[in-house]
């Protein structure tokens, strides 16, 4: 119960932003969106105030992190209690009332099976796995036990609590949590799934206002059924997290390139804010993100290229505001990043990297072509991308590849920047997971280049 | 036809193999594991996890050791999964490389450091919990 209690205070925050944009900006949003988007938002706005928090030294207690939900919730019953007929706004538009063929029956059974699979695997499990121990979950039981005293968890050693390097979004929601739960590390562990849930309801969302409900079931189902995603949505590790943020992030860009509405590119860039919460990686997401809309200003003309710098310029805005407080601890608490960077990176570190890239392209086909972790998802993005060559740089398909482009170089990169001893060893232990993050994205790809041909067939029409 | 044909072929696979990988047990024999799990109660589970000799050894040190001390791990694979889950299970005692008041040595049956006093669990567990003597514990 205080589990649930602790997800509905997180839902309720986001959920007031998303009723704010469907009131104040005419946004039009399924049930599904408003339900799964609440909970987004409604983490990355609870971390921002938790750092606030931490920073004025306001100790995370249940009284102290209740404030803000119960404020909001009551803003909201205010607004749509003796008001019933708006409640419905969100749900408006994307309802579909045909009736469900077989296809798409089997599709969302099998949908609900992965999600309660997944579920069942996670439930009974205690905190394990390396990096939740050694970082994401450890942090988050220092910070529940130092009530979120962030002076004396950053004046601990790092033999202590882990490197600092890392963002703390995932620690903080653990800890979150564990106020609620009073500590129950196997509840603790139930966010996961919830964020799994979560992410497969939004993607879903997402994908309908651009495709038919057979085909986003469809890509649903291929997505979540990949084990290396259900693989990391049973621990805690931010790569699922970063994943979501990003991979939905992005999606909201190109409906906003689709449709040239302003609140999808809003939340496109509170998204990308948030995801530089979670993990460094997001840097070249949201580094990828803004070059992509520069590109996308300077492929316009006149007025409209105007427009959209300014909503370039608005974008820059918030992912900073975003920011602002985990930048005031990382500069207050000294933290830096001795790992990976171009400072102290020396030349004969940088060429002896290079020559670990044999290594890098060995490890790819591996992950590539074995079906133990990836089933075959991307064998079929590399045959879709070589059958569809030419569609490739067309229409909004064109920033997706360019946007894939970017990452799998920015990644690269910093591979060579990596000032760990042992790269192959660095390189083994990380590149199934990077592949995660881009997934989405990825699949966003082949789902483009697939539609007309998949809507050929009889059960997608 | 033909694009119809070449779906079912690639959605048939992708359901074979989704199939196949969720049924088989993973190395770390995941459903035996999860059996247990559900049978048994948390602190039950939180020691089949750590091995029942790690876990009472890890007890033992813990209620040696005051609240919020600072501790050494000797011979645990630095950042091994043993060494990590051990100090994820000792917070809020602390982990500190050096000068501690207590040292935690792994798989010893004697070890002499000087300054030191050596306690030893009282049935055969697989560690030392070494304390500083000016401690006076």
């Amino acid at each position: 119960m205080s589990f649930i209690l602790s997800l509905f205070l997180l839902w309720i925050t986001g959920a007031f932003l998303v009723l704010f944009f469907v009131k104040r900006q005419r946004y039009c949003c399924s049930m599904s969106e408003f339900l799964s988007l609440s909970f987004f938002l409604g983490t990355g706005i609870t971390v921002y105030y938790m750092f606030i928090f931490g920073l004025l030294g306001v100790s995370y207690c249940i009284k102290n992190l209740s404030i803000i939900p119960a404020a909001l919730s009551v803003l909201i019953l205010s607004r749509y209690l003796f008001k019933t007929g708006r409640i419905s706004e969100p749900g408006t538009r994307g309802v579909h009332s045909e009736p469900w063929n077989l296809t798409e029956k089997l599709l969302l059974t099998g949908i609900i099976f992965q999600f309660l699979w997944v579920i069942f695997l996670a439930f009974p499990v205690p905190v394990q796995a390396h990096d939740a121990v050694a970082n994401y979950a450890l942090k988050a039981k220092i910070l529940f036990t130092l009530k979120g005293n962030f002076t004396e968890m950053f004046s601990l050693s790092e033999d202590a609590a882990g490197h600092f390097v890392h963002p703390l979004w995932l620690s903080v929601i653990v800890s979150w949590v564990n106020t609620f739960t009073g500590g129950d590390e196997f509840l603790a562990n139930m966010i996961m799934p919830t964020i799994y849930i979560m992410f497969g309801i939004l993607l879903y969302s997402l994908f309908r206002k651009i495709f038919n409900r057979a085909y986003s079931l469809l890509l649903l189902f291929a997505f979540i059924t990949i084990h290396q995603i259900s693989n990391y949505s049973g621990i805690i590790y931010a790569d699922l997290p970063l994943t979501a943020f990003t991979t939905c992030a992005f999606v909201y860009f190109i409906l906003y390139i689709k449709n040239e509405n302003e609140t999808q590119m809003l939340i496109s860039s509170i998204l990308f804010g948030f995801s530089l919460l979670i993990k460094n990686e997001a840097l070249i997401f949201v580094g990828g993100y803004l070059f992509l809309f520069f590109i996308y200003a300077i492929k316009n003309n006149g007025l409209k290229r105007k427009l959209i710098f300014r909503n370039l310029i608005s974008a820059i805005a918030v992912i900073l505001a975003i920011n602002v407080p985990w930048l005031i601890i990382k500069i207050v608490h000294g933290i830096s990043n001795q790992y990976i960077g171009l400072t102290g990176l020396t030349a004969d570190k940088f060429f002896e990297n290079v020559r670990h890239i044999p290594v890098l392209l060995n490890s790819f086909q591996q992950e590539v072509f074995g079906p133990k972790k990836w089933n075959i998802f991307w064998i079929l993005v590399i045959a879709g991308g070589i059958w569809k060559r030419r569609m490739l740089w067309k229409d909004e398909i064109f920033y997706i590849t360019l946007y894939l482009v970017i990452l799998m170089a920015g990644y690269v990169a910093g591979y060579m920047v990596v000032k760990v001893h042992n790269l192959y060893f660095y390189i083994n232990t990380t590149l199934s997971r990077f592949m995660i993050h881009f997934s989405g994205i990825t699949l966003l790809l082949l789902a483009f280049l697939s539609a007309k041909d998949i809507r050929e067939l009889e059960s997608f029409k | 036809m033909k694009k119809q044909l070449i779906f079912k072929i690639i959605l048939s696979v992708w359901i074979v193999l989704w199939i196949f990988f969720l049924a088989r047990e993973d190395k770390d024999g995941q459903y035996r594991m999860l059996k247990y799990f559900y049978t048994h109660d948390p602190q039950e589970r939180i020691q089949y996890l750590l091995g029942d000799d790690l876990h009472d050894f890890l007890v033992f040190c813990k209620a040696n050791i005051s609240h919020g001390d600072e501790y050494e791990l000797i011979d645990f694979e630095n950042s091994s999964i043993t060494h990590v889950r051990a100090r994820y299970f000792l917070w809020p005692l602390k982990n500190l490389k050096g000068n501690s008041d207590y040292k935690i040595v792994l798989d010893k049956k004697n070890v002499d450091i000087p300054g030191y006093r050596v306690v030893k669990p009282k049935s055969a567990l697989p560690g030392l919990l070494l304390i500083k003597e000016e401690t006076g514990r």
